[in-house]
């Protein structure tokens, strides 16, 4: 094969592999511009003491994630709910006996008592427990450690509007107080 | 991870074999830098480190097959006064770039450009795992200051799909050393 034949073949090859490049590059935009035009942003939801509901061996308050400003802005574009964590402060006043706690969330915010609640409602988080006398501070840390079910308090979230249960021995003196809910939304820039 | 090492390895060392029986010129070379996640609130940034292998297919073009192991950084919220730290959770990534490389060598260096796919493995406390394509585009700069020893800095924009949707977006600043074999 002459010096000529061998450049053309060589130039053939270049110009291919330059197109087949640009069809990769040109593929690959197409598909990835979902996820390369998004990103995530936390919304930190405080609960006031006052709106904290209080009934026999259980507490109740709301979440509605809808008048934040982080949620206002994408609520078009939320893509998912990423994190999501609770924290709060609980106070056991009695002196003799250990305070054991749940958490559970659902979309319906008129579960009146326990067993609505332990029916209806999906656990989150099992296993929270406070020693006579003492506080219990739940941090970010701790909260991992026990959260359950995280799939379906996605998807409650994701609507934007959901309450939330605590269920405690009715017969403890207690204080349940400072609750802080944390969500990481993912969605278009 | 365990699985993919071996993978990872056998890639490797059959890239080094067509390249050995080709002629063409291969590399294998380690690096290091920092994770930047781009428009996320929920992590800061973290170190990552990596090792890949090069084969120049053409003068201009190589393929780079690559493992990559990023952290980010834990973040800090200040929730009801007090300050809570968020663990944020490690990516293992393992890809294939395709390199568009400035033809020759220039001043005993050359630029190029880089697009390639990746599988990466998330993991964070307290979520499940998730294995999710990513993709990545860059730019980098190798300088040859011997035959054998490249010294390279590189900036790679890493994006990540997500499970449910969206993705992470990472810009990954780093820089290392490459071995080469063959020659041009």
């Amino acid at each position: 094969m002459n010096r000529k034949k061998k450049k053309e073949i060589g130039d053939l090859i270049k110009k291919k592999s330059l197109w087949g490049l640009w069809g990769c590059i040109l593929l690959i935009l197409l598909v990835s511009s979902c996820f390369l035009t998004s990103g995530t942003w936390v919304i930190i939801y405080e609960v006031e003491n006052e709106d904290i509901q209080a009934g026999a061996g259980f507490y109740k308050f709301n979440v509605d994630l809808t008048e934040e400003e982080v949620w206002k802005d994408h609520k078009d574009d939320i893509d998912d709910i990423v994190d999501v964590s609770f924290t709060f402060k609980l106070v056991n006043h009695n002196d003799e006996d250990t305070l054991t706690g749940r958490v559970y969330v659902s979309s319906s915010s008129t579960l009146d008592d326990t067993t609505e609640v332990k029916d209806s409602a999906t656990i989150i988080l099992d296993g929270i427990s406070v020693l006579p006398g003492g506080t219990l501070q739940m941090t970010l840390a701790h909260y991992y450690d026990i959260l359950q079910n995280f799939d379906i308090l996605k998807d409650l979230v994701k609507s934007g509007k959901f309450t939330a249960y605590g269920i405690v021995p009715n017969t403890v003196d207690m204080e349940f107080s400072d609750v802080v809910v944390v969500v990481t939304v993912s969605a278009g820039l | 991870m365990k699985k993919s090492i071996p993978v990872f390895g056998a890639i490797l060392f059959l890239l080094m074999m067509v390249s050995t029986a080709s002629a063409a010129k291969f590399s294998i070379g380690g690096f290091a830098g920092v994770n930047i996640p781009l428009f996320q609130e929920d992590v800061k940034s973290g170190l990552l480190f990596g090792a890949k292998g090069r084969i120049a297919v053409l003068p201009f073009l190589g393929v780079e097959p690559n493992f990559v192991y990023s952290k980010y950084g834990d973040k800090d919220f200040d929730i009801g006064g007090l300050s809570m730290s968020r663990e944020s959770g490690t990516i293992t990534s393992f890809g294939l770039d395709l390199l568009l490389m400035t033809p020759g060598e220039f001043s005993r260096g050359r630029f190029y450009a880089l697009l390639g796919v990746n599988s990466n493995s998330l993991k964070r406390e307290g979520l499940a795992d998730q294995t999710q394509l990513g993709l990545s585009f860059g730019t980098g700069f190798e300088f040859l200051p011997t035959d054998i020893l490249g010294i390279e800095v590189r900036a790679r924009l890493h994006g990540i799909s997500l499970e449910g949707g969206g993705g992470r977006n990472n810009l990954e600043l780093s820089g290392g050393l490459n071995y080469h074999f063959g020659k041009e």
